[in-house]
């Protein structure tokens, strides 16, 4: 009995020694900073899970930044300013001198991962793919700046072929009132188009039916559009308006190339669901190449050794983890399991603080913090409700005591940047709010009706909408509800203006202050105030058209003040990045847009 | 009992084609599309993905569609949010994951909980058996979302081989293994105890120990076969809701499991990955059920003669 107790015994005991032993060892382990700094790699975090690497179907941000690592445009932004750019696939480049036509001269030698050479028709490809009617990508807008852009994306067919039509000039800016839904349900028993000869209303019915014989082909190859491809280092982009600030736009992820032989090799230049921007088959240009995702675990891009300024490159790759919860992420880096956060979350930010110093950064960021007002709604559709609702505003309590530090009140709507001087026009005075109030018919808040301020569930809004309910009250007497729904049910009753407050937040995809204030001109999609001001409109487009840089802000600057004076949106905070970063990482420079140039970024040798 | 499992099978599928098209159509009462990005798109470009994926045809040509795909060709169709990926991608990528932390979890979750329920029975209103379950209610009080981030604080950055969060290395697993280890057990405790004491109080038991029969064997030979009965029927759907991933504990320490997707897909509305969990989870419920039942079976003698 005895020695089967040893027996049995025996093999449990070593076991538990065994176990020892290996939890001995693993005590020494070293943390995932330590080892990815012998590898030379970058531990990111990265907010969220991408959606997609295809730069025409990506649109989140932590798409945009995976993105940025492993594509070139034709320009490279930089590392230390948001201004500034410097040569990419394109080695020299020339603007014409009413800015509306760009030559890029692409580098000879540039390759794709692959081995096959890039050239000016990828870019061709890429465009024509974004742009392409039946394709549905969600940033073509970014490119409507090109000439045919726009009506080739939104396929409007008469435009294309009544000016390509040889020896006959049409005025389209005539022709686009027409009723082209009418025509062309009238292909087959035309009738006389009012306004136009006879012979030009026959052209235009024969110049249509031949288009639908011919199974509506596609109109890419329009002299209409300002895309083209001189030859394989030369490209061509022919603008709506003077843009001397072009370079700066097309540093965005929409403006990059995409591999046409892949692509057309892997289900075509429609399919979405082609498998060619997935791991083993994405082939992509920039300094880094994409090796491994594993989903909500971590994507791995390596560095590329065909990338032109290899030699320059110090890091042999980065990892970025998608860390949805700010506090795992805060508590991961404090672990050493990143090196880089996304974000801290308000609540942690004087813990990590006084933990770390050295490692918290607090980065100034493109971004506005605002409330959308629904104009047509009464009380709210009085100018002088909404100045008060803005005079009784805080900005620099809600600053420091909800955000805690991680942003700058706000005294226009734009963040300043990019030589733009943000008009000062928003001021905290609770007297001149009560006055205003009284004005509108709502003396100390008497009988003002009761309204609703919408946000999303996330924590920091909420408790950003109670401070903002307590100022109203306090100095207003007018109480407000507040609603928070999930994200979508949020975005669904902001795009359809089933709402009358609404907490927004909007970050410039490009360094322009257009990107914000085009916002609130009558077309823009994204406007949802239904507030616009002929005056504004007639702003914004001169500003468009105006080619020197001075005169242009100012005029952007007079359209923010009547934007201001008006009041569409109570203007709160300008966003700070606040993140941790581990001492180690060199080269990692704050930014307002955040695109940070990650090949030039370095883990410094005495830490290895 | 071939008849029970048959029976049992057809109601299952039965089950699981109401569940899935309750969530067919409450999935589209939701307000909003999978389409809702940050900024609005036009009309024209919502027109278009929704075209792509054959949502503008009417709510009975896509459902039609649906189980067509599912029935023909075993296609749960695309993620819309990631599109380029398919459902059954994001499955398979994302069940091994929760299949191993929910295994952990349960392995833990009986070694503590089933042990502890038979000793506060048989300790029954003794100081023992008020600590094992005022310890189980304060378990099942407390909710993962502050048991998570006090285990990974208290010892994921204490002891050095234990990991905060992440999921790079087989020791990633311990943390949240323990976390929802700790909140089934609690349960388990609970309903052992109770089964316990249900088995304890019979003749039978009296009898044996009238006849002298060791406390060991009492309760290993005697009690326990019974006494099992309401800690098993809440292992099975327990199990199947553990190894389908949990929001919370996913979230903390973020492990790349099943859950994040269900809360996920959900804000998302990503339609078709909402269905195909759906009805992933529900499978593996009807599954799990249908084992315990037929363990119960086994186990059961009265079970065996009722049928």
């Amino acid at each position: 009995m005895r020695r089967n107790a040893n027996k049995l015994f025996s093999p449990i005991i070593l076991g538990i020694l065994s176990l020892f032993c290996f939890v001995f060892n693993s005590c020494d382990r070293q943390s995932s900073v330590e080892k990815a700094d012998k590898e030379d790699i970058l531990l990111v975090g990265n907010n969220s899970e991408i959606q997609s690497l295809d730069p025409h179907i990506a649109s989140s941000v932590a798409d945009f930044k995976v993105i940025h690592s492993l594509f070139e445009g034709l320009l490279r932004g930089d590392n230390e300013r948001d201004d500034l750019y410097h040569p990419g696939v394109a080695s020299r480049w020339e603007m014409s001198d009413d800015a509306r036509e760009w030559t890029f001269y692409l580098n000879s030698n540039i390759k794709w991962s692959d081995g096959k050479n890039l050239t000016a028709y990828d870019f061709e490809y890429a465009y024509h793919r974004l742009l392409h009617p039946q394709f549905g990508g969600r940033y073509a807008d970014m490119l409507y700046v090109i000439k045919g852009a726009e009506q080739y994306n939104k396929n409007n067919r008469p435009y294309f072929l009544l000016s390509d039509i040889p020896n006959v000039s049409f005025d389209w800016a005539t022709l686009r009132d027409l009723d082209w839904d009418k025509i062309e349900k009238h292909l087959d028993d035309p009738y006389k188009i009012e306004g136009l000869s006879d012979k030009e209303s026959d052209l235009i019915w024969a110049t249509l039916r031949a288009d639908r014989d011919q199974g509506y082909p596609d109109l890419w190859g329009s002299s209409s559009i300002g895309v083209k491809a001189v030859d394989a280092h030369t490209l061509k982009l022919t603008l709506n308006d003077p843009m001397p600030q072009l370079p700066l736009l097309i540093l965005h992820c929409t403006w990059f190339p995409v591999p046409k032989h892949v692509i057309e090799d892997q289900g075509g230049m429609l399919s979405r669901a082609g498998k060619w921007s997935k791991p083993g088959s994405l082939v992509s240009n920039g300094p880094f190449v994409l090796k491994e995702h594993q989903f909500n675990n971590y994507l791995e891009v390596r560095k590329n050794p065909l990338y032109r300024l290899a030699d320059e490159i110090s890091l042999n790759g980065v990892r970025f983890l998608p860390i949805v919860n700010g506090f795992t992420e805060t508590r991961m880096f404090f672990d050493n399991k990143l090196h880089i956060t996304n974000n801290v979350p308000p609540e942690m930010i004087g813990y990590a603080k006084s933990k770390s110093p050295l490692e918290f950064c607090e980065d100034d960021y493109y971004v506005s913090i605002f409330y959308r007002i629904n104009t047509q709604k009464a009380p709210l559709n009085d100018e002088k409700v909404r100045k008060a609702l803005s005079l009784a505003i805080d900005r620099d309590s809600l600053v420091k005591d909800v955000v805690r530090g991680a942003g700058t009140a706000s005294f226009g709507f734009t963040p300043c940047g990019a030589g733009y001087e943000t008009p000062h026009q928003i001021t905290f005075n609770p007297q001149l709010a009560r006055q205003l109030l009284a004005e509108a018919g709502y003396p100390e808040g008497k009988g003002f009706p009761a309204i609703e301020l919408l946000t999303t569930s996330r924590e920091v809004q909420k408790t950003m909408a109670e401070a903002i309910q307590g100022m109203w009250k306090k100095h207003l007497n007018i109480h407000i509800d507040i609603r928070s729904c999930e994200w979508t049910a949020y975005k669904q009753a902001q795009n359809s203006m089933n709402y009358d407050l609404c907490s927004s937040s909007w970050s410039g995809d490009y360094f322009d202050p257009l990107t914000f204030l085009d916002l609130w001109t009558k077309i823009s999609g994204n406007n949802n105030t239904g507030w616009s001001h002929p005056d504004y409109e007639a702003l914004i487009a001169r500003a468009k058209s105006t080619v020197k840089l001075e005169d242009r802000m100012k005029v952007l600057a007079e359209a923010e003040s009547l934007m201001l004076s008006q009041m569409p949106v109570l203007p709160l905070y300008w966003s700070k990045r606040v993140y941790l970063k581990k001492p180690q990482v060199r080269h990692w420079n704050p930014l307002l847009l955040d695109n940070h140039l990650i090949e030039k970024v370095s883990l410094q040798e005495q830490s290895k | 009992m071939l008849k029970t499992i048959m029976n049992r099978l057809g109601q299952g599928v039965l089950v699981l084609f109401v569940l899935e098209t309750i969530t067919f159509v409450l999935i589209r009462l939701l307000p909003g599309h999978p389409f809702m990005g940050e900024k609005k798109l036009p009309d024209h470009i919502l027109h278009q993905l929704q075209s792509n994926y054959g949502l503008n045809e009417s709510f009975w040509v896509q459902y039609a569609h649906y189980w067509q795909n599912i029935l023909t060709k075993g296609d749960f169709g695309p993620s819309l949010i990631r599109e380029g990926v398919s459902v059954s991608e994001i499955i398979s990528q994302a069940f091994p994951v929760s299949l191993l932390l929910g295994v952990f979890s349960m392995i833990i979750a009986v070694m503590i909980g089933i042990p502890s329920g038979i000793v506060a029975a048989f300790y029954k209103n003794r100081w023992i058996d008020w600590s094992v379950m005022f310890i189980a209610l304060v378990g099942i009080c407390v909710p993962a979302f502050v048991l998570a981030p006090v285990l990974g604080i208290a010892l994921g950055m204490n002891i050095p081989f234990l990991s905060v969060a992440g999921w790079d290395d087989w020791y990633c697993v311990i943390l949240p293994g323990l976390t929802l280890g700790i909140l089934n057990a609690a349960y388990l405790a609970r309903l052992t105890r109770s089964g316990m004491l249900d088995v304890l109080n019979q003749d039978f038991i009296r009898t044996a120990k009238a006849k002298g029969v060791s406390s060991y064997r009492l309760i290993v030979r005697h009690a326990l076969r019974g006494g099992l009965t309401p800690a098993l029927s809440f292992l099975g759907p327990a199990f199947a809701a553990v190894i389908t991933g949990s929001f919370v504990v996913e979230t903390c320490f973020q492990v790349p499991g099943m859950g994040m997707h269900f809360v996920n897909a959900t804000t998302d509305r990503d339609y078709f990955l909402i269905q195909g969990l759906v009805l992933f989870y529900g499978l593996m419920i009807v599954v799990a059920n249908l084992f315990v039942d037929v363990l119960l079976y086994m186990i059961n003698p009265q079970l065996r003669k009722a049928s």
